[in-house]
């Protein structure tokens, strides 16, 4: 016979009736069910096919440790895989399937592993399935592995994140817990209290009991919260599952001074063979969904034990009404040495002959719940007398209470079977007493060995009920006490969570801010097709009918014959200031910074201590003790930190300040033969400004800075004013005749024509300054500065190392290209091309390139690999257009 | 000539409200105060103290909020800053989903810099139930989609 | 050492595998050794190995202070591939892969080596261009590397999001299909029982408390069993690296950091590449058990601990959702973290040390498992012939004087 729903009892709302379906049947349950309390109460034995050999299994426990009801719930969008039945709160509609069974639970053809079972020992895949090769049989193990299958649509649900502090967490919301935040709550303090199941009362709803705590000021309870996670510094996760408001899931981060574990106790199973039959299950298991919810697992019950609990078991399952066919006690010589059935326990085989039966209630012991205190770093030990691994020394703030703590004793004694047959140690993984024997008679004899020999307690349960038994077996197979064995190193999470709740608000959007400009409006109005930057920027202004190329062609040719308008807002602005400002900077770039007069601009290169550059940009003196530095848009912040970092660690009595006002200037580039025209018909303090030159003024009551230096290679403005007017400013330039709209595209066209580098794409990780041509300065320089060290060793003084020149071929050659040097691939790269485009005023390709000792090489022919292609190219000088600079004049 | 018409960083950008909180975008303007260890602090706020307008950044940094710094060796920060007031019964559990600090231990007049999210802020406790929350201006979409999704 | 095959489990399945001998010895240390490996790792054991197939030692001890294979060999994502940029790397990693390509049969264990294909993503014109510079410099290096399109990689990899929504729209992807996973533990097991077979002695609950140093000449160590002598000692310790080599007085640009992973419950196949993301930092597989196997980037402080924090696990997992938005109701079972030795230039240290007769290997970062052949071929080696192999000349602790850095991380997309 099978489980079936008492007529009385239980925490359950008989006047509010559920239906639900379990692989496709209808069935009903009540308000207050668990799937897996309603399953038992529909009868239905088998819930699920075990992992490896396929054996009918069914409902095992009533809370998390369950190993067998393993479910997937719901379909489409709601699909959440591999949840267990007895953590499922029972609604209307719901839909649940079983797992690891084809094409059906009733008729599963896997279950041929049942009958191969010797040749699918522990470990078999270690020692077979290599010849010819583990590609042959990987796809069709793979597709037996798994249990649910993985959601194929958006996730629908909504989580959150939520921080909290107190003076006292209390994790476990038992009698223990209870009087614990009672106490501290009592005593002014701010307390927590979190309980996974929705009611208050731990084994007292065992028996069918809640117990009532009322939340007041400083005594905050969550319900359905499980604390999974013991971190660093007394921080404790939880998550809380939401049965109502806009979050399905709530991460709970809570740091609390104190921590109090009253996480109970999980009873162990005995080791005996027959053991996973549907219809073994956990004592306490059959006495909560007796009196918890109102089921009796089954009509006539033998209960098997180790300890003093078998008397109340007893008493209980009367009052249930569950007939006790027999109490058998190991400590008495008693033993269960087989179980008759297959679907479902038939009878018992024990020592005093076979009694029937159709469920039979096990109890082996218990094992306090020491996951948590373990995660924080507390010490277990073993207890010989309670037979129970307890906590030790605490290392943080927390200490444990009640069951957790092991407070108490059922004068428990160990017992192994010596009966023959497959005796299940972990129900989950399939794991039997004689894979733990196989383990040790190989030496792999320590825990971690065992675990990850066997796959003992790595299932969805993670070895709640079959850890410490596995544990025990090996250390008799080897002659080691329990604690000489120990337990696996304990992980978060306590049970499984969803990533979705981990990832919290974090989707989308707001996964990354997006930064965008100032005047990214008027950008859009243009019609600018913007690309992730680091910023949102725009790529190009396309006119009708124009790829993005094309556009940036044009709008390039217009800054060599006209004028071009860019947004260079993301500039980086770093002020620095003191009377040690222009001393620290000779030591933070690789020119010198000292001998620049107010109002000059000269160019500045980085080094990290590696003698790597880092960054390129400029540096400006705006009087005696004032510099304002420009940086890569992409290097500001990091430039900035970088500066203060020096400051404090090296320098700390200089007198030099630093601030990133990066975020503060909007700044436009007008660049090209007419850009001083069009900058003075605007009313910009331009006259007669010399190319590297700077100058600040007001016009009304907008500060404005202007600092004459080119990326471009024509006469160019770096046009400074607060971010409110760049908008202003952009929109009065573009409509001035002759002034073209560029964007980052063109900007990439025009400097790659003169050749200016591109720190990132034509530097990378290893460019040193005389890598890129700039090693005199650096010779010239005689005071210290970042990175000088590093240049003086051997590696960057070598000639053969990549070096900065230009090449010129038939065909456009495609960045990452590299140099062949040797006739066919493979031979050993000469170096690779950084930049390209079809130049747009010369009508022809051109490229940028690192290349072994190039600068000596100029002229020479070489050949180059893209992805099997093969291309020509002439070394020649890294400089298009106007190498002499005359365009940036006037 | 130039017509110079100022924007707003919250041009086109919605602020979320909801039952028990209201959010509103702030016109204030700011300044940054850096100073060497050993010059003269009187009348700046101490460690995560706000006063008389100054909120301590750190170490020798303070941010002043409001129109006519007194101090001209600040740099104006206007228009690199935008400030949100918070206020209402259900702030805190909005700005805990976010931020990680006691409240308790965060009294009115506390200020300190934080994440919010994915982005740095600065976060003033101004009365009881009111908070300032300043960041730069290019987060200020991030930031109200954060707040809408989590009102 | 007995045959593993179909055929040998199918015999010993008759006697109720009862017959089976110990996959590797549990002997007492001996008072010498030809050669001693600190360290019982994939790396050591892979050494030990290689010192007594290839070089034929004789009396060779394996030195573990825990189980072997529980420091990082165990901890690990798996990962399998030999995309890396500069020719010295190229060369060391590549050989890696080829060894494992054989491992199982020359070990006669099964490891599980999956060749299943490892993607990297590109979500830039950048990332494209650096992995196109990458690719090529593969194929110069004799390795396979594919460039594919957005298409060809929603083709590969149906449920990652490919669309326009993505926070990080991909733009393509650059793919070794021979590289892969392959399961860790028994690569360390495969290397214990073959070197076990062939003599060495493999001592675990052993701990090297300090070195003995004769006029600057390694002659022994002590350790919590007792003294060992040897004139020839090899250090694998990865995240301990430092604290072994302050015990023989000298230091090393190292810098042990926690790394953290984690899986999801077993799942039906959802994914058949290893895929990762430089937007994100996450990169994930699935195992072969079913689970998704996920890692990500370092916790950025000085930790011996073995675990993480939070914040790192989130970014890990938020990076993993942005590429698989459908995997938001799949639940993590577990996470855990290792201790990663990091150098600053992303690659090993493998050759000889201040001391003489001692030797090193470290500075694998977050990518050691896959080069536990070749590291442990190369160690051995230098340990045998007092030299480095031409495979990890180029990787000594020199290069930090002659500043000949080689760095992978600055060259190449790919994180470490």
């Amino acid at each position: 016979m099978s489980g079936a729903r008492r007529p009385g009892g239980g925490r359950i709302d008989r006047n509010r009736p559920l239906c639900f379906s379990f692989d496709g049947r209808t069935l009903s349950g009540f308000a207050g069910d668990t799937l897996a309390s309603a399953l038992l109460a529909n009868g239905v034995d088998v819930v699920g096919r075990s992992f490896k050999y396929h054996r009918p299994r069914g409902v095992f426990a009533a809370g998390a440790e369950e190993p067998n009801a393993v479910v997937q719930l719901e379909i489409g969008a709601y699909l959440s895989p591999n949840r267990v039945a007895t953590e499922i709160e029972l609604y209307e509609g719901l839909v649940a399937h079983s797992v690891n069974a084809w094409p059906s639970l009733g008729f599963d053809l896997y279950a041929i592993n049942d009958r191969l079972s010797r040749l699918l020992p522990a470990g078999f895949y270690y020692k077979t399935f290599m010849w010819p090769h583990w590609h042959l049989f990987e796809g069709t193990i793979r597709k037996a592995a798994g249990l649910g299958a993985a959601p194929t649509q958006p996730d629908p649900d909504r989580y959150e994140h939520r921080h909290a502090h107190c003076d006292v967490l209390v994790i476990g919301g038992g009698q223990a817990g209870i009087s614990a935040a009672r106490d501290a709550a009592q005593s002014g303090a701010r307390v927590m209290l979190v309980e996974a199941s929705s009611e208050l009362g731990g084994r007292a709803l065992w028996a069918g009991d809640a117990i009532n705590v009322d939340q007041t000021e400083n005594l905050t309870i969550l319900t359905r919260t499980t604390a999974f996670g013991y971190y660093d510094h007394n921080l404790v996760a939880a998550v809380e599952d939401c049965s109502s408001g806009v979050a399905k899931e709530r991460l709970w981060k809570i740091r609390a001074k104190q921590v109090v574990i009253a996480t109970g106790a999980i009873e162990r199973p005995l080791v005996f063979p027959g053991n996973d039959v549907p219809g073994v299950m956990l004592a306490s298991a059959v006495q909560r969904y007796a009196h918890g919810f109102g089921v009796a697992a089954g009509k006539r019950v033998a209960l098997f034990g180790n300890n003093d609990g078998l008397f109340d078991y007893a008493t209980a399952f009367e009052a249930a009404g569950i007939e006790i066919a027999a109490i058998l006690d190991t400590r008495r010589g008693e033993e269960v040495i087989g179980v008759k059935g297959r679907k479902r326990v038939r009878a018992v085989q024990t020592s005093r002959g076979e009694i029937a039966c159709d469920l039979l209630a096990v109890s082996g012991g218990w094992s306090p719940v020491v996951h948590l205190f373990s995660q924080s770093g507390g010490s277990i030990s073993f207890c010989d007398k309670r037979q129970m691994f307890v906590p030790d020394k605490a290392v943080q703030q927390v200490r444990c209470v009640g069951a957790a703590n092991g407070d108490f004793d059922l004068n428990t004694q160990p017992w192994q079977s010596r009966a023959k047959g497959k005796a299940f140690v972990d129900l989950a993984n399939d794991v039997t007493a004689a894979d733990v024997m196989l383990a040790a008679r190989e030496n792999y004899a320590s825990v971690e060995h065992l675990k990850r020999y066997t796959t003992l307690g790595m299932g969805p349960d993670q070895g709640k009920t079959s850890n410490v038994n596995g544990l025990m077996l090996m250390g008799d197979a080897t002659g080691r006490t329990p604690d000489a064995v120990g337990t696996t190193r304990f992980r978060p999470p306590y049970t499984p969570i969803s990533f979705g709740v981990i990832s919290g608000a974090r989707v989308g959007n707001l996964m990354r801010p997006r930064k965008f400009l100032p005047a990214h409006g008027w950008h859009q109005t243009l019609g600018a097709v913007f690309e992730d930057y680091g910023w949102q920027r725009p790529d190009a202004y396309p006119q009708a009918g124009e790829s993005l190329g094309e556009a940036a062609i044009r709008e390039a040719r217009a800054v060599r014959t006209s004028a071009g308008l860019f947004d260079a807002s993301p500039l980086g602005k770093i002020e620095v200031w003191g009377s040690d400002a222009a001393r620290f900077l000779d030591f933070i770039y690789v020119g010198t910074m000292s001998t620049l007069n107010p109002g000059r601009i000269r160019y500045g290169l980085m080094l990290d201590e590696n003698g790597v550059i880092i960054d390129d940009g400029v540096a400006i003196r705006l009087a005696e003790d004032r510099f304002l530095l420009h940086t890569t848009s992409g290097g500001a912040e990091r430039i900035a930190a970088m500066l203060d970092e020096w400051l404090q660690c090296e320098f700390s009595g200089w007198d030099v300040r630093v601030l990133d006002c990066t975020l503060q200037w909007g700044t436009v580039t007008l660049s090209g033969p007419n850009a001083i025209e069009v900058a003075t018909a605007l009313g910009l303090p331009v006259e007669a400004l010399p190319h590297m030159h700077f100058r600040a003024d007001q016009l009304g009551n907008v500060p404005v800075r202007v600092a004459r230096v080119s990326y471009t290679g024509e006469a160019t403005l770096e046009i400074s004013v607060p971010a409110r007017y760049v908008k202003s400013l952009l929109e009065t330039a573009a409509a001035i005749a002759g002034v073209t709209p560029f964007g980052v595209l063109a900007l990439d066209l025009l400097r790659t024509e003169k050749g200016y580098v591109h720190v990132g794409a034509d530097t990378d990780g290893m460019t040193t300054p005389g890598d890129i041509g700039l090693g005199r300065a650096i010779a010239k320089k005689t005071s210290d500065f970042v990175g000088r060290r590093s240049l003086l060793r051997p590696a960057c003084a070598r000639e053969d190392r990549l070096q900065l020149v230009g090449l010129e071929s038939a065909n456009a050659l495609p960045i990452g290209a590299h140099i062949m040097e040797g006739s066919n691939a493979p031979c050993p790269s000469g170096g690779f091309v950084t930049s390209t485009c079809i130049s747009p005023t010369l009508g022809r390709p051109i490229a940028l390139a690192r290349i072994r000792e190039g600068r000596a090489r100029l002229g020479e022919t070489v050949k180059l690999f893209d992805l099997g292609q093969i291309f020509e190219a002439k070394i020649v000088a890294p400089c298009f257009l106007d190498p002499d600079g005359r365009r940036l004049h006037d | 000539m130039i017509d110079w018409q100022p924007t707003s960083p919250w041009t086109g950008i919605d602020i979320p409200m909801c039952d028990g909180i209201v959010i509103v975008a702030e016109a204030l303007s700011f300044a940054r105060l850096r100073l060497l260890p050993g010059a003269d602090f009187t009348g700046l706020p101490g460690p995560r103290q706000a006063q008389n307008r100054w909120l301590n950044m750190g170490p020798c940094e303070w941010l002043f909020c409001g129109n006519h710094c007194p101090r001209p060796d600040a740099i104006d920060m206007s228009d690199a800053l935008v400030a949100l007031s918070i206020s209402g019964e259900n702030v805190f559990d909005l700005l805990s989903a976010g931020i990680a600090i006691d409240w308790q231990r965060f009294s009115v007049g506390t200020c300190a810099r934080m994440r919010l999210g994915e982005t740095a802020v600065v976060l003033h406790r101004r009365e009881e139930q009111q908070f300032r929350l300043i960041f730069g201006a290019p987060f200020a979409r991030y930031l109200a989609e954060w707040l809408a999704h989590h009102v | 050492m007995s045959h593993y095959s179909a055929l040998s489990i199918a015999r010993n399945a008759l006697s109720g595998h009862s017959n089976w001998d110990p996959a590797w010895r549990s002997p007492e240390p001996a008072a010498a050794y030809d050669a001693i490996v600190i360290g019982g790792g994939g790396h050591g054991l892979a050494t030990a190995y290689y010192l007594v197939r290839v070089h034929g030692l004789v009396k060779v001890a394996v030195l573990e202070k825990g189980w072997i294979g529980g420091g990082n060999t165990g901890r690990n994502t798996t990962i399998i591939r030999s995309n890396y940029f500069y020719p010295e790397s190229a060369a060391f990693y590549e050989f890696s892969l080829k060894q494992y390509e054989r491992l199982s049969s020359e070990l006669n264990f099964n490891i599980m080596f999956s060749q299943r294909g490892v993607l990297v993503l590109g979500h830039s014109r950048h990332d494209m261009e650096m992995h196109r510079r990458s690719a090529n410099a593969m194929r110069l290096n004799g390795i396979d590397a594919d460039i594919l399109s957005r298409d060809e990689v929603a083709k590969l990899v149906p449920a990652l999001d490919c669309s326009p929504q993505a926070r990080f729209p991909i733009w393509g992807g650059m793919i070794q299909r021979r590289g892969g996973t392959a399961r860790h533990d028994a690569v360390a097991w495969g290397y214990a029982r073959a070197a076990d077979a062939r003599g060495v002695d493999i001592i675990q609950n052993c701990e090297v408390t300090g070195f003995t140093i004769h006029q600057g000449q390694v002659t022994g160590v002590e350790t919590t069993r007792g003294a060992i002598k040897s004139n020839r000692i090899g250090i694998a310790v990865a995240g301990h690296s430092s604290i072994l080599a302050a015990k023989a007085g000298f230091r090393l640009p190292v810098k042990s950091y926690a790394l953290q992973a984690m899986v999801s419950e077993p799942l039906k196949p959802v994914l058949d590449t290893v895929v990762l993301s430089p937007a994100t930092g996450t990169y994930l597989s699935q195992s072969d058990k079913g689970e998704l196997v996920i890692g990500g980037g370092l916790d950025l402080y000085a930790s011996y601990a073995q675990r993480g924090n939070l914040p790192v696990n989130e970014n890990t997992i938020t990076g993993m959702l942005a590429m698989f938005p459908t995997f938001s109701r799949v639940r993590m079972l577990r996470h855990w973290g290792g201790v990663c030795d990091v150098v600053h230039d992303s690659s090993p240290i493998i050759g000889k040390t201040p001391v003489q007769g001692l030797y090193l290997s470290c500075g694998w970062g977050t990518g050691g498992f896959k080069a536990i052949p070749a590291g442990g071929y190369c160690l051995a080696h230098t340990m045998a012939t007092g030299e480095p192999h031409e495979l990890n000349a180029a990787f000594g602790l020199d290069r930090f004087d002659t500043g000949a850095l080689i760095d992978e991380a600055a060259a190449a997309s790919i994180p470490h």
